[in-house]
């Protein structure tokens, strides 16, 4: 359908309109419109698909996390992860830049957003480790790197927008496991990285915190990582759904930051969620728009010509992993996480599949290719938000970013060509 | 006439927040109705036929308007390095106005082709409720439509809205 015109105005016009600053969501929209009135098919079949690809049960964890993770970052949540994060390495040379890379492992069990990450453990975390001589890129790199951890360690939406897009053949249970030893090893891979580079330069230690204290600090943070246990437990037990336990996060999330840590403020309530509305409509309707998009690709067969396009390439596992790997590392240079999962998955995925591997090892990589993305210039969101936060020059922190992107990079490796890496937890289940 | 010019930004501003607040209320009421069905059939073991599918319903709704009410704020991704390196201003506001042009192209798509959705499913009814129809969900798509052509409008004539620079 369509001939070779119908493709070339679907993904030349969504490019077209990319570039020109179209509203991502709105451009997958009028390319799907444009192409349903080239090949003559129902406009309102777009309208259709963009409103069907919301209705779906499984999408509501995605306002419920990131409202969970909200609640949890306004209510105090940050402070005491880092406390807790501190008692466990705030004592090795360069300890506070340790204590923020474990932080953000935490908070990424909460949050599962890069950004939010950003925002909530750099704000207390780069100020700290402004004061204490740490140089000013260092600290905003530190920041923003181990900030990716999130979107990996479940629970993670963005995996539960790979999910979707992969067509629901992929379980959300066996994903989040998947994330688990790829998300750590980031964490280990950075902590090591700032070990060394902490011992070059003579970044101080810390001091060990006293055993009492430390119990205190564990206690506070534990009430809080409950909710991790919560929806992480709740999913692989198989008791609720990713939906109903992330429902139960947030009413959770709320009576301990209400209750238990006594820092939620009513009057910061409409502002909060003014913001968690605004992240959660935007990927909503990218969402939407996306799987009109989807739905025009898969009517003119634009997948199986794109696998056939790559198998004509290579048909080495190995060479064609590397050639993906490196097209998403430069596409997510320039464009956010979720619309490239969205548009990337239905084309990739048949890809994967003809040479064998596995949809939730590639949703891991996926996910792991993109976070990188986030910090890479010249867009990455996570990059301008810890700079904003650090008050540095977006120039001067991408020009030391290269020691960091080079671990980030040997991970992104070996989770690429180690599967076991991702999968032998969700096998040890499944 | 800037008494005009201030009424319709008023307007959009009064539309705007209408549009998040229902939104951000749909986001309250689903995690209520959700995790209220967990209860029910875990503790009363009653399981509630209708709280699955007027989430649902919510989502679709608060989709829509939020994403309406997220444009005008300008929170929705969306890529400026290209046009950021385009030389001279007139270049750079002939793209915005063209981005603009192409809103409002897609705000009327939607009403035109949204109301037509609506017509041709207005007969069916849920299984799990035999008075909502199909097409009631689907009014989310003209209706939110027509908003975004506003903002959109707005956009083009008055240029970009003084809260629009908040947003990150």
């Amino acid at each position: 359908m369509g001939g070779a015109v119908g493709p070339i105005i679907l993904i030349g016009g969504l490019f077209l309109m990319i570039l020109i600053n179209v509203p991502v969501a709105y451009a997958l929209g009028l390319a799907s419109l444009a192409t349903a009135l080239y090949i003559g098919i129902p406009a309102e079949a777009v309208m259709l698909k963009a409103s069907d690809g919301v209705d779906n049960f499984a999408l509501l964890a995605i306002p419920f996390f990131v409202l969970a993770g909200a609640i949890m970052a306004q209510g105090g949540i940050a402070v005491r992860l880092v406390n807790l994060a501190n008692v466990f390495v705030g004592f090795i040379r360069g300890g506070l830049a340790m204590v923020n890379i474990l932080a953000s492992m935490f908070f990424g069990g909460i949050s599962g957003s890069s950004v939010a990450d950003t925002s909530s453990i750099g704000s207390i975390m780069i100020p700290m480790m402004k004061r204490q001589g740490y140089d000013d890129a260092f600290s905003v790199n530190v920041t923003i790197t181990s900030s990716t951890q999130g979107i990996i360690i479940p629970p993670s939406h963005n995996a539960i927008i790979y999910a979707y897009a992969a067509g629901g053949t992929v379980s959300i249970a066996q994903l989040f496991l998947a994330g688990i030893v790829p998300g750590v090893m980031v964490g280990v891979a950075l902590m090591i990285l700032s070990y060394i580079l902490s011992v070059r330069r003579g970044y101080p230690k810390g001091e060990l915190v006293p055993l009492g204290e430390a119990v205190r600090t564990m206690a506070g943070a534990f009430l809080g990582l409950l909710t991790v246990v919560i929806i992480v437990g709740g999913v692989i037990g198989g008791i609720f759904t990713a939906t109903e336990s992330a429902a139960i996060a947030v009413i959770y999330a709320f009576l301990v930051a209400a209750f238990a840590y006594r820092e939620l403020r009513w009057r910061e309530m409409p502002g909060m969620m003014v913001e968690v509305t605004k992240t959660v409509a935007m990927v909503m309707i990218l969402i939407g728009f996306a799987s009109s998009f989807a739905y025009l690709m898969t009517l003119m067969q634009i997948p199986a010509k794109v696998t056939g396009f790559f198998l004509t390439i290579s048909d080495n596992r190995i060479v064609i992993l590397l050639l993906i790997n490196l097209m998403l590392l430069v596409l997510g240079m320039f464009m956010d996480m979720a619309p490239l999962i969205l548009i990337c998955t239905p084309i990739l995925l048949p890809v994967m599949k003809a040479i064998g591997v596995d949809p939730v090892h590639f949703g891991i990589v996926m996910l792991l290719n993109l976070g990188i993305g986030l910090v890479t210039p010249p867009v990455g969101t996570t990059l301008f938000v810890g700079c904003a936060i650090g008050k540095v020059r977006v120039d001067e922190v991408a020009r030391k970013l290269w020691p960091f992107w080079l671990t980030m990079f040997i991970v992104l490796m070996l989770v690429t060509y180690i599967p076991e890496l991702a999968l032998a937890i969700p096998h040890m289940f499944y | 006439m800037p008494s005009t010019k201030h009424a319709y930004l008023r307007a959009m501003e009064l539309l705007q927040a209408l549009c998040m607040g229902f939104a951000a209320l749909a986001i309250i009421g689903m995690t209520l109705i959700i995790a209220w069905s967990v209860y029910t059939r875990y503790w009363l073991n009653l399981g509630s036929f209708w709280a699955e599918p007027i989430a649902i319903m919510l989502a679709v709704q608060m989709t829509f308007f939020g994403a309406a009410a997220c444009y005008r704020v300008g929170g929705h991704i969306s890529i400026d390095v290209v046009t950021r390196l385009l030389p001279d201003n007139g270049m750079h506001r002939a793209a915005e106005r063209l981005v603009d042009l192409l809103v409002m192209v897609l705000g009327l798509a939607m009403i035109w082709y949204g109301t037509g959705l609506v017509r041709t499913t207005w007969f069916q009814v849920y299984p799990e409720f035999q008075q909502i129809r199909v097409g009631l969900v689907y009014t989310a798509v003209p209706l939110s439509g027509l908003v975004t052509l506003l903002f959109a409008g707005e956009r083009l004539v008055l240029g970009a809205p003084p809260s629009a620079g908040e947003a990150v």
